[in-house]
């Protein structure tokens, strides 16, 4: 069974504490959207994916295949 | 799709080039055109990007996109953090684009030999105007890396104060796939991009794996066949009009496209002496 958008923010509250995941959403089957953590500031974007996929898609192993885009933001980004 | 395609193509270069050529088999010209919708070329199909033969097609365009966004004037952080997640993680399914290409060189020998049976297929040539018609996104793929930087800073500057994720991804991946390595630059590619929806998309086999596709005439007018030029590999240059008209090769074309209601005096050869065998 594929990843549930719930799950995914589930996995993203934990692993990120603090993090606002409620824009991650299910659309047309896939899981994407963005989020917002603390933990990310000053962070570089190369940084902040290689701790998305270490924390949450490798927790949810093959059934994260549906898993799209996940950006991690922090407070302050540059538009 | 879910931009403006003027976003990408104001920052293409402009070529003057009015007819486009797609080289094929010359087997593939019955799918091309269908008794049911006579007069013109109803069928061609698109793959998207990574099921190409060009593996580090989208990777290059990707990359330069990246190189400029993270240099002052920093792009966002949503636009470098797509950006770093498309080249680590590949492109979302429902934002992929699906491609087919046309060369504005009719009659090139490195493309007779890499996608027309080794010269022994056709190039079938259409309007540049009318491959727009049909396409979310046309243009002339860049192969100067000078020009691909420019490109990209341009396209980037679009993207200032974006926001929704979804358009910016594909709006890269789409300016990406415009940015293709200089070898490739004898092939002066005109390539049509369209965005399907999921359940428009269908399935083939090709080397032992699954490949996506969908035809991007399926809806749309047929595309003029101006000419037909049969590949060198036949060896025809030489022959006398009325020779040439009898060879059964050019015979065969010529039935096909007079059964589908299209003229069949616009078939001419190739003019490279190659000789595959």
């Amino acid at each position: 069974m594929p990843a549930t958008a719930d799950e995914v923010r589930r996995i993203i509250t934990t692993v990120f504490p603090g993090s606002n995941p409620e824009d991650v959403k299910d659309q047309n089957n896939r899981v994407v959207g963005t989020f917002l953590w603390d933990g990310f500031k000053g962070v570089s974007p190369r940084d902040r994916n290689q701790l998305v996929t270490e924390k949450v898609r490798t927790e949810l192993g093959p059934r994260g295949l549906n898993v799209g885009y996940l950006i991690p933001l922090a407070p302050g980004d540059k538009l | 799709m879910l931009f403006t395609p003027s976003w990408i193509t104001d920052a293409l270069p402009s070529n003057s080039k009015i007819q486009v050529a797609h080289y094929t088999r010359i087997g593939t010209l019955r799918y091309f055109t269908d008794q049911a919708k006579p007069g013109g070329w109803c069928s061609v199909w698109a793959t998207p990007v990574q099921f190409l033969n060009d593996r580090k097609e989208l990777s290059l365009g990707l990359d330069t996109l990246s190189r400029v966004a993270n240099q002052p004037p920093y792009s966002g952080h949503r636009v470098r953090l797509t950006l770093d997640s498309l080249i680590n993680l590949g492109v979302e399914p429902d934002l992929d684009p699906y491609q087919v290409s046309f060369s504005g060189n009719v009659d090139e020998l490195g493309q007779w030999r890499g996608y027309a049976a080794n010269g022994m297929g056709c190039s079938v040539v259409t309007k540049t105007a009318d491959v727009q018609r049909v396409a979310d996104v046309a243009g002339w793929v860049i192969y100067d890396a000078r020009k691909q930087l420019a490109f990209a800073r341009k396209i980037l500057q679009t993207l200032r104060k974006q926001t929704d994720v979804a358009i910016i991804e594909q709006v890269l991946i789409a300016s990406a796939c415009f940015m293709k390595d200089k070898g490739f630059e004898p092939e002066a590619e005109f390539r049509l991009l369209k965005f399907p929806t999921p359940g428009h998309v269908q399935f083939r086999e090709s080397g032992d794996r699954l490949v996506p596709y969908i035809d991007v005439l399926a809806t749309a007018a047929p595309l003029p066949i101006i000419k037909v030029i049969v590949g060198p590999g036949w060896q025809l240059s030489e022959l006398l009009p009325d020779a040439f008209a009898r060879h059964h090769v050019v015979q065969g074309i010529h039935r096909l496209l007079t059964a589908r209601g299209m003229p069949g005096d616009n078939i001419h050869s190739s003019t490279i002496p190659y000789d595959p065998k």
